[in-house]
């Protein structure tokens, strides 16, 4: 019996901006049975995708498969064609991409989408097209089919677009579903049921599995083999128990030890009897909706955070954790001035701060900063990074030129970036050495508290685990106040002394980080734990995990 | 649903005091001017012959002696209205004046306008095929030559190419305003082209970058890998996302249109509104000056409000985000 998914010898090249033919893919050779789950694990960059998308016989522009075959059940992928292609896509292989959102078409609704590849790969036609993409959207655990087919993909929330995307997978009856990071984008709980249904699916069809990730949690929870790349080629494969208890690779190593666990230590306590730093008290927000009409005031919309309080004393850090819209960032926004116009108080070191940034005084400009998300649009793309840096020293100390310029290269030394770094822009830099420009910048300027928002959520694993290492020592160095915002419980447990819990506005828990990662006494907190929970599980536990009752599922 | 209406009646309460103010742009415009209608009118060598009793008098009759506000307010009751008044000199109403030549160019500019975008997305969506291949290649080079040409070179170069050189058409239009429809339609094949080619170059770059983005974004990979043949990936998924852009560009050429018109009127000799807009400044015969305008003023904005709703029309998301926040 041969192998069902056979790569064999497959590389793909591509052509570089000077015209060179590069190697994405190098010498990939891959065989699995039929109804086996493969993760592929790699950074950005080492060709995981790419190798991914050849199961469907699918190169980006600009690139071709330089050599190598690829196999499903005795077919030459690579040689389908016209026709023949398109039947083989979405008919006997699937895929399932990263973004659901941009993967859905904007205008044409979640049924049309469906409806359009039930056409294409079943002999159905009238009615019958209708109700079996209700049948399958229902498969999915999506609710109330009949009016979700009716709602564009904007409409409906992050995991329910993953479900539309796996039941437009499902059309077919694939005997191969390759999957491209497709809870990447997903809170923590949804992305937990999401995979559990990967896991029904692909047990109901007895569909062999291809799951690429950078995520080992995920890959751990999902599949029984791990095929490991760097640079483009494959450089350890087999069964994942086996890798993740003894990688053979010391890359292989480096990845697993980077994956941001619950249970690791958290930071050494910060210096007792520290004075209070910032005090929030009944802090409240809503966002106001125009009227649509001129002259008529805008109306006031849901509070998007209703009585948060919390207090944070000198050299702390408080990680604030909540999935998207649980207000998490409009906290941090209201504390910066990035927005404006809270009721209740903030204060900084016994000063009231309120208004809109500009508002305020350079001084007090000065004394909170803002790490962002996305380095690359927080930082000006036309500016040096000694431009970058070197105007906050100017501006707050009256630094000389020469005197600044020599603070900027201190400043870079601190995040562990040479001097050479200076004449560099932006786009010159790679993610991690982004992200630390941006906090040289905002450490530059001697804040009295530091806020960092998703600061590692856009990196690699093994970036992460070096960014939180960085963020640590600094941390403990200058006995700096911070509120560290992540919707992953794993990194605030590495970075935070205490842990806030935020969902839909309002604060769950408050608390020591121990006590709240341990003993929560919310109900919430115990689920965001459950979810990141399932991750650390292994591939055979999976199977006996409890079904997920479709009124959760969202 | 809500939102598209609180839209759309935000849009005609700001139509309306646009047009109030191109109307009062207009009669400003009018009113600096050296002279008035009289002394326009009124052949030099004749205004000898008329006493000051008589000018006068000539004056009143035609509402020229009244203040300039009041004067403003009569003629702003009447544009609203649609009631524009009598010609100064020959007394007759200025719709009858200018509904022939009004009806000529409406003719020749609604073939241009609803064959630009046809031309445009043919063109865009054959060169999006394949981006930078001959096709692509041919037709973007054509056009970005053919954008940066005023409309008044390109209608001079038709008249002489295939006017002069080929005898293919009259180098100037022999036809009377009043003639048939069929009859102006004939005539109008070569100014329409002339009309049509800078639109065409615009609007045919706004789809091609549409297409070629919508054509590289995941929705489209997604798509494919679900083995949707290609045409339908063009036609059903990337080209709606790619219209939209296009008619921002369509709208814009609606509004240049009408200046356009006038320009390839006057090199055609096309008995259209553009020539009628021409005579009646050069004989100061206000109100058909004022009616012109206005009824141009009021087609750009229904234009641009058309453009607004088919964008609605077409991208969901739109309609959404005026809900959202």
């Amino acid at each position: 019996m041969s192998a069902h998914v056979k790569i064999d010898g497959l590389t793909i090249t591509y052509r570089d901006d000077a015209g060179q033919e590069t190697a994405a893919v190098r010498d990939a050779t891959i065989e699995l049975p039929r109804g086996e789950t493969l993760g592929i694990v790699g950074e950005s960059g080492s060709g995981k995708s790419t190798l991914a998308r050849s199961l469907l016989a699918h190169a980006r522009a600009g690139a071709r498969f330089a050599a190598g075959s690829v196999h499903l059940g005795g077919t030459d992928v690579l040689a389908l064609a016209g026709r023949e292609l398109r039947r083989y896509r979405g008919g006997r292989a699937a895929m399932v991409p990263q973004n659901p959102l941009s993967s859905l078409t904007p205008h044409m609704t979640i049924g049309a989408q469906l409806e359009e590849l039930v056409r294409l790969h079943t002999q159905l036609s009238g009615k019958a097209v209708h109700a079996h993409a209700l049948s399958l959207m229902e498969r999915t655990g999506l609710p109330d089919p009949e009016l979700l087919a009716k709602r564009y993909p904007h409409e409906i929330s992050g995991g329910q677009r993953q479900r539309a995307v796996i039941a437009a997978a499902l059309i077919g009856k694939p005997e191969l579903i390759v999957l491209d990071e497709p809870t990447t984008a997903l809170d923590k709980t949804v992305e937990a049921r999401v995979l559990q249904l990967v896991a029904d699916v692909q047990r109901d069809l007895g569909a062999t599995l291809v799951y690429v990730s950078h995520d080992l949690n995920v890959i751990r929870a999902l599949c029984s083999r791990i095929a490991v790349m760097k640079d483009g080629s494959i450089i350890e494969q087999g069964e994942a128990a086996g890798i993740f208890n003894a990688p053979g690779n010391a890359y292989t190593r480096s990845l697993i030890q980077a994956i941001p666990r619950i249970d690791v230590d958290g930071p050494p306590p910060p210096p007792a009897q520290s004075p209070t730093r910032l005090e929030v008290r009944n802090l409240r927000f809503s966002y106001h909706r125009p009227s649509g009409f001129p002259f008529r005031k805008p109306r006031a919309m849901r509070p998007t955070l209703d009585d948060i309080s919390l207090s944070l004393r000198k050299g702390e850090t408080l990680g604030l954790v909540g999935e998207s819209g649980s207000g998490k960032s409009t906290v941090a926004s209201l504390i910066a001035g990035a927005v404006s116009g809270h009721e209740g108080r903030i204060m900084l070191g016994g000063e009231t701060v309120s208004g809109a940034a500009r508002t305020r005084s350079r001084d007090m400009r000065r004394r909170i900063q803002m790490v962002f998300q996305d380095p690359l649009s927080a930082l000006n793309p036309a500016h040096t990074v000694e431009e970058i840096l070197v105007r906050p020293l100017r501006l707050h100390f009256g630094l000389s030129p020469a005197a600044a310029r020599e603070k900027a290269a201190a400043a870079l030394h601190e995040m562990e970036l040479g001097p050479d770094f200076l004449s560099r822009r932006p786009r010159q830099l790679s993610g991690g050495q982004q992200q630390r420009v941006g906090f040289a910048r905002a450490l530059a300027a001697e804040p009295d508290l530091l806020i960092c928002d998703e600061v590692t959520s856009a990196l690699d694993v093994t970036i992460q685990a070096n960014m939180l290492s960085l963020f640590l020592k600094i941390q403990r160095e200058r006995a700096m106040t911070c509120i560290f915002i992540s919707h992953d419980l794993a990194v605030i447990a590495r970075v935070s002394h205490r842990i806030a819990v935020l969902e839909k506005g309002q604060l769950r828990e408050i608390g020591d980080r121990d006590s709240v990662l341990h003993s929560p006494a919310n109900a919430y907190t115990r689920r965001l734990l459950a979810a990141a929970d399932t991750h650390l599980r292994t591939g055979e536990d999976r199977t006996d995990a409890p079904p997920i009752p479709q009124s959760l599922s969202a | 649903m809500y939102a598209v209406l609180a839209l759309i009646v935000r849009r005609l309460l700001l139509s309306a005091v646009i047009l109030v103010l191109v109307s009062g742009t207009v009669f400003v415009g009018t009113e600096i001017l050296p002279g008035d209608a009289l002394d326009a009118t009124i052949p030099a060598d004749e205004l000898m012959y008329y006493s000051e009793e008589d000018l006068a008098r000539m004056r009143a009759e035609l509402g020229l002696d009244k203040s300039a506000a009041e004067r403003f307010v009569n003629v702003l009751r009447g544009l609203v209205t649609f009631d524009f008044g009598v010609t100064l000199m020959t007394r007759e109403k200025v719709i009858d004046s200018i509904i022939h030549p009004l009806l000529n160019s409406l003719i020749m500019a609604s073939v241009a306008i609803v064959l630009t975008p046809l031309v445009s997305v043919v063109l865009g969506v054959w060169a999006a095929l394949k981006p930078g291949g001959r096709i692509d290649g041919t037709v973007s080079g054509a056009t970005l030559f053919a954008y940066s040409m005023p409309d008044f070179v390109v209608g001079n170069v038709f008249v002489i190419v295939f006017a002069i050189w080929l005898g293919l058409a009259p180098a100037v239009l022999m036809i009377t305003e009043s003639a048939p429809w069929y009859q102006i339609l004939a005539v109008s094949v070569l100014p329409v082209i002339a009309l049509t080619v800078s639109g065409v170059a615009y609007q045919f770059r706004l789809l091609r970058a549409g297409m070629v983005e919508a054509l590289g974004s995941e929705f489209i990979e997604r798509a494919r890998l679900s083995g949707v043949p290609e045409w339908r990936l063009v036609i059903t998924h990337a080209l709606p996302a790619a219209l939209v852009p296009m008619l921002n560009g369509t709208a814009q050429f609606v509004a240049s249109i009408i200046s356009g018109v006038v320009v390839i009127e006057a090199v055609f000799k096309f008995p259209g509104i553009g020539i009628e807009l021409i005579r009646s400044i050069s004989q100061r015969e206000v109100p058909t000056v004022q009616a012109i305008t206005f009824l141009a003023a009021f087609a750009v904005i229904a234009s641009n409000l058309l453009a607004d709703i088919s964008i609605l029309a077409l991208d969901p998301r739109v309609r959404r985000a005026r809900n959202d926040r």
